[in-house]
């Protein structure tokens, strides 16, 4: 016999049904976009280019895309686009002697820690969810989840991107120096040894950085269902958003 | 416990409690679990082995692992008044424990005391003789001997064994000896076994027989070297005795009585839906990959499995077996009680119920051939703790994410109401709990 238990995992059962429900769409009132909580900032690096705060340390292990920006969202943080992440590692490789927030020790263990080929394998979520429209590829970035649904506050049309894998590869020096305004490497990028693969068609695809043992790669046709237990991100969070809380 | 083997070095914390190797030694003896110590040779597993015997009084028994032995002399003797030999006594067979040999012993009185002497060269040669003359036909004079009784055995060296005697012992971990096509039940409804071996770090390879025959019949398995004892406690043991032998700890308190009423406590005990369901994540959860299913996949995993998941829990961990997840329950269900013992509140327990699952699926799972050997390797330094310890943290955190749903579901079943809206949340790798939680809905509905 089976004996329905009034806690699971140390938080009591219930009105978790009316608290889970109550975020689907069907249930759904008018809608609005999740409160986020102000963060201490002492885990996370200050990029001031594009004006947000990027963590420190690789988290949220072990969840796919989806569940990822669900996880953030509860915390009050969010997933770096790809032009965002570009920005943090250009940042990063261009203050070798520290930036505010961490030493040089701590700028140069978390840039080969995100491009270094070596084992073991780690990889970070990128927020940008490529879609066809017509017979056109948009990316949508900028997910926050509104009335319980993730949703993206930005759908632009994918224009001056390379459209072709490389594997190997492009220049990654090119990349970060010339990527267009989505921080995907342009048509006219240098060859090298970044691995690319390029945004794909089939309406399921969505960006992953990348680095194991064989190469470090950009990756814009990965399946958001997958999770791994090397899988997770470098959370962020705007920094005019903090400051509002 | 008579106490020769040492070591304070902690393999968890649990509820707030340390929990050393004896601990689990304890666990598993209380869980009916049986324990392979893998090591290297004189890292002492075969001194805790013989120290768990005094637990149990004169109902343990000592076996060397051998290539010419008949287990089945173990617990049978040759009633020679069958023989139309006098003096009447019958022989029984023990095992010599600084040899390992079957030596033929009989009962005796000296001054009172009931002791067992062996017999001389002459009644030997007699007894030959008469046996001889069955032409090996012995079934008729044979008895099963009290022996039949015993609680625990302990195969030290098992590895050394072939593969037939290997099976033999393995049968007797099972808890049965088969005699002329009879499965005799040992210990009374409770026996549990213990063996000890050093074969290395790849012997759970498929192609390995004594890999697929330890996975299939020893429950847990602990490596030894791994869990060394501190240098407090080898500076304690070689302070105290130089003798590099194995010390025989002498009959102590049987306390076979409260270990066999603990065991049977674990076993009535109802088992909670939160580890039901862990155990359900690692059977089915664990399973998924994106060609659908990690085991229809068999050799063509993980070489097969997308890049993007190689190199991730998809690619290093298979799912456990169902004989695995009940070892892990009753194990979890083990080292809670032990905990509690040690002094863990009831409520700590109940609200980490997952820990104890985790740490149960740590120790069954590590050898038990699901890990990517390669990728550990490569990974992980060949260390399968830390490869399961990183399985664990993603379990971890994919329960947390799935809390709120989980409870959701749970709340639904309670109701007896399906929820298309609840169920439709368990996607992916949680796919399996639309079918659990309705499986739970009919039973609830059937109450």
């Amino acid at each position: 016999m089976i004996h329905i238990p009034k806690n699971f995992m140390g938080k009591p059962i219930a009105g978790s049904l009316e608290k889970v429900l109550s975020k689907t769409p069907e249930s759904s009132g008018e809608p609005q976009i999740e409160p986020a909580t102000a963060q201490n900032l002492s885990g996370y690096i200050y990029v001031p280019s594009i004006n947000v705060y990027v963590a420190k340390e690789r988290t949220h292990h072990g969840l796919n895309w989806h569940q990822t920006h669900e996880a953030l969202h509860n915390e009050g943080l969010r997933m770096p686009t790809i032009h965002e992440f570009r920005e943090f590692l250009l940042y990063l490789q261009k203050n070798p002697n520290g930036v505010q927030g961490a030493t040089n020790e701590e700028v140069a263990g978390i840039f080969d820690d995100i491009v270094t080929v070596r084992n073991p394998n780690r990889a970070e979520w990128l927020d940008a969810d490529f879609k066809v429209k017509g017979k056109e590829l948009y990316i949508h970035y900028n997910h926050r989840t509104v009335s319980g649904t993730l949703t993206p506050q930005n759908k632009e049309l994918l224009t001056d991107y390379l459209t072709e894998n490389k594997t190997p590869g492009i220049y990654m020096h090119d990349w970060l120096q010339t990527a267009n305004n989505h921080g995907l490497p342009k048509s006219t990028i240098a060859e090298g040894n970044l691995y690319y693969w390029a945004p794909m068609k089939d309406n399921k695809s969505v960006a992953r950085f990348d680095a194991d043992s064989v190469g470090v790669g950009l990756f814009c046709d990965r399946d958001p269902g997958y999770s791994g237990g090397s899988l997770g991100l470098f959370a962020s969070i705007s920094a005019s958003q903090n400051e509002n809380k | 416990m008579n106490k020769s083997y040492k070591n304070s070095t902690e393999l968890m914390q649990l509820h707030g409690q340390s929990m050393y190797l004896n601990d689990i030694v304890d666990a598993c003896l209380i869980g009916r679990l049986n324990l392979f110590l893998q090591g290297d040779t004189g890292s002492g597993k075969t001194q805790l082995a013989r120290d768990v015997m005094s637990y149990f009084g004169n109902k343990a028994m000592f076996v060397l692992g051998r290539n010419d032995m008949d287990t089945r002399e173990l617990f049978q003797r040759f009633n020679l008044h069958k023989l139309g030999y006098k003096p009447k006594y019958d022989l029984e067979p023990l095992v010599n424990p600084e040899t390992g040999i079957v030596e033929w012993y009989y009962p005796a009185v000296e001054n009172g005391v009931f002791t067992y002497k062996k017999i001389n060269d002459e009644h030997a040669a007699i007894v030959r003789s008469k046996l001889e003359k069955l032409a090996g036909n012995t079934e008729d004079v044979k008895e099963l001997t009290s022996r039949i009784n015993t609680h625990l055995i302990v195969v030290d060296e098992l590895p050394n064994c072939v593969p037939a005697v290997r099976a033999q012992l393995f049968n007797l971990f099972d808890g049965f000896i088969e005699i002329s096509g009879t499965p005799y039940r040992i210990g009374k409804g409770y026996s549990v076994g213990i063996a000890t071996g050093n074969i290395g770090q790849k012997f759970t390879e498929s192609s390995n027989d004594l890999g697929r025959a330890l996975k299939d019949r020893m429950h847990v398995v602990i490596d030894t070297d791994y869990f060394f004892p501190t240098p407090r406690d080898t500076l304690e043991i070689l302070a105290g005795n130089t003798n590099p032998r194995v010390e025989f700890s002498g009959i102590a308190e049987d306390d076979s009585a409260k270990i066999i009423g603990k065991s049977q406590e674990i076993e009535t005990t109802p088992i909670p839906l939160e580890k039901l369901f862990i155990a359900n994540y690692l059977l089915h959860g664990l399973d998924h990959c994106s060609k659908g299913s990690k085991r229809r996949m068999k050799d063509a995993w993980p070489t097969q499995l997308e890049n993007h998941e190689q190199g991730s829990d998809v690619g290093l961990v298979l799912p456990v077996s169902p004989r695995a997840a009940k070892s892990i329950i009753r194990l979890s269900q083990s080292l809670d009680s032990v905990a509690e013992q040690k002094g863990a509140l009831q409520s700590v327990i109940e609200s980490n119920y997952f820990d104890s699952m985790m740490q149960a699926y740590k120790f069954v799972s590590a050898y038990s051939g699901v890990l990517n050997e390669s990728m550990v390797d490569a990974a992980y330094y060949s260390d399968k703790y830390k490869a399961l310890d990183a399985v664990i943290a993603t379990t971890k955190q994919q329960f947390e994410v799935q809390g709120d749903i989980i409870r959701a579901g749970v709340e639904m079943a309670a109701s007896g109401k399906t929820d298309a809206r609840v169920l439709n949340k368990f996607t992916d790798r949680w796919k399996f709990m639309r079918n659990t939680l309705e499986q739970l809905l009919a039973m609830q509905k059937s109450k």
